[in-house]
């Protein structure tokens, strides 16, 4: 009768240790999982909270002879680091990256700034708007247009009409 | 003395029996307990991983060559998500399309239906929509949306 008791006893207690090993192990594994989640979810938040961008200066090149102009955008990070390679732009309603030359930089830190140049635009008064989405999803618009000084010569200016900065909200 | 010997091993392996049932018991309930505490960690960890945009420009809406209307989904999450009809709702103004009108360009791995972080897929929605301002919400397979106002016209 003791022996029975004993060995029902050291049986029930090996598996309770077992199941207690698997319970902890569990609960370990899915609170470091779920806590490295929320610290990159509080990343991501923080960067998109902090991340801003403006257009500070821009010029344009062009000849008399010729129906398109570059216009150079100087694109200023007043906010935290981010990552141009990872950027996306949309030019006039299409995503694209054929007519868009942006400086070489991995990384622009605060108060750094990269030139962006739009390519072979067409010298007419139409407005063009320009989105930059940053790896946060982050967007910075702007909006120009050709102005014509004298059409016969072919010679003008650009005017940057307006710009903004505007993040995507949670939900 | 025979049959005390009997009544004690019919006890022993009694006592075992009943012992091991319940132990087979806690093991059972705990291992599931644990693989529901695993799967359910893991199902909030990729929520809070998973996040994307739409980063049209909304007063311009492109069109593809069939005039259906193109919105660009970007992966800006930590994690990849499916990205295909079968896993993706798009409501334009509170009407669902069917997943029949609606065509899933991965930009980045044109063959795979995954769109892994920071890249770029095309929605192209197949619908008629009128001039004026308009609101398209895109819900994934877990439930997370995103809504753009945009313009037509």
């Amino acid at each position: 009768m003791g022996f029975s008791v004993s060995a029902s006893f050291a049986l029930l207690f090996t598996v309770a240790l077992i199941s207690f090993a698997i319970m902890y192990t569990a609960i370990d594994n899915t609170y470091s999982n779920v806590l490295d989640a929320i610290e990159d979810h509080a990343n991501i938040i923080t960067i998109t909270k902090s991340s801003q961008l403006y257009v500070s200066l821009y010029d344009y090149t062009t000849q008399p002879n010729v129906s398109v102009y570059d216009v150079t955008f100087n694109i200023t990070n007043s906010g935290t680091t981010l990552f141009p390679p990872r950027w996306n732009f949309v030019y006039d309603g299409v995503l694209t990256s054929s007519n868009i030359d942006i400086e070489n930089k991995q990384y622009i830190v605060p108060g750094d700034s990269l030139l962006l140049t739009v390519l072979n635009v067409p010298k007419t008064t139409d407005v063009h708007a320009l989105v930059v989405v940053t790896e946060t999803g982050c967007n910075l618009k702007f909006k120009w247009r050709w102005i014509w000084l004298n059409q016969t010569a072919g010679t003008g200016t650009v005017e940057v009409i307006n710009s903004a900065w505007y993040c995507p909200m949670e939900g | 003395m025979a049959s005390n010997v009997a009544s004690e091993l019919i006890l022993f392996i009694t006592s075992l029996l009943v012992a091991g049932m319940v132990a087979g018991g806690l093991y059972v309930v705990t291992q599931d307990i644990s693989d529901g505490i695993t799967v359910r960690g893991k199902d909030l960890a990729y929520n809070l991983r998973l996040n994307f945009e739409i980063i049209n420009d909304p007063e311009n809406i492109p069109t593809d060559n069939t005039g259906a209307y193109i919105f660009y989904i970007k992966n800006i999450g930590k994690v990849p998500f499916t990205f295909e009809s079968n896993s993706i709702i798009i409501f334009i103004d509170g009407n669902m399309i069917p997943s029949s009108n609606l065509t899933f360009v991965n930009l980045n791995n044109p063959t795979s239906n995954q769109l892994y972080p920071y890249d770029v897929g095309e929605i192209h929605v197949a619908t008629f929509l009128s001039s004026g301002y308009h609101r398209i919400v895109v819900v994934l397979s877990n439930g997370k949306q995103r809504a753009l106002i945009f313009r037509i016209g």
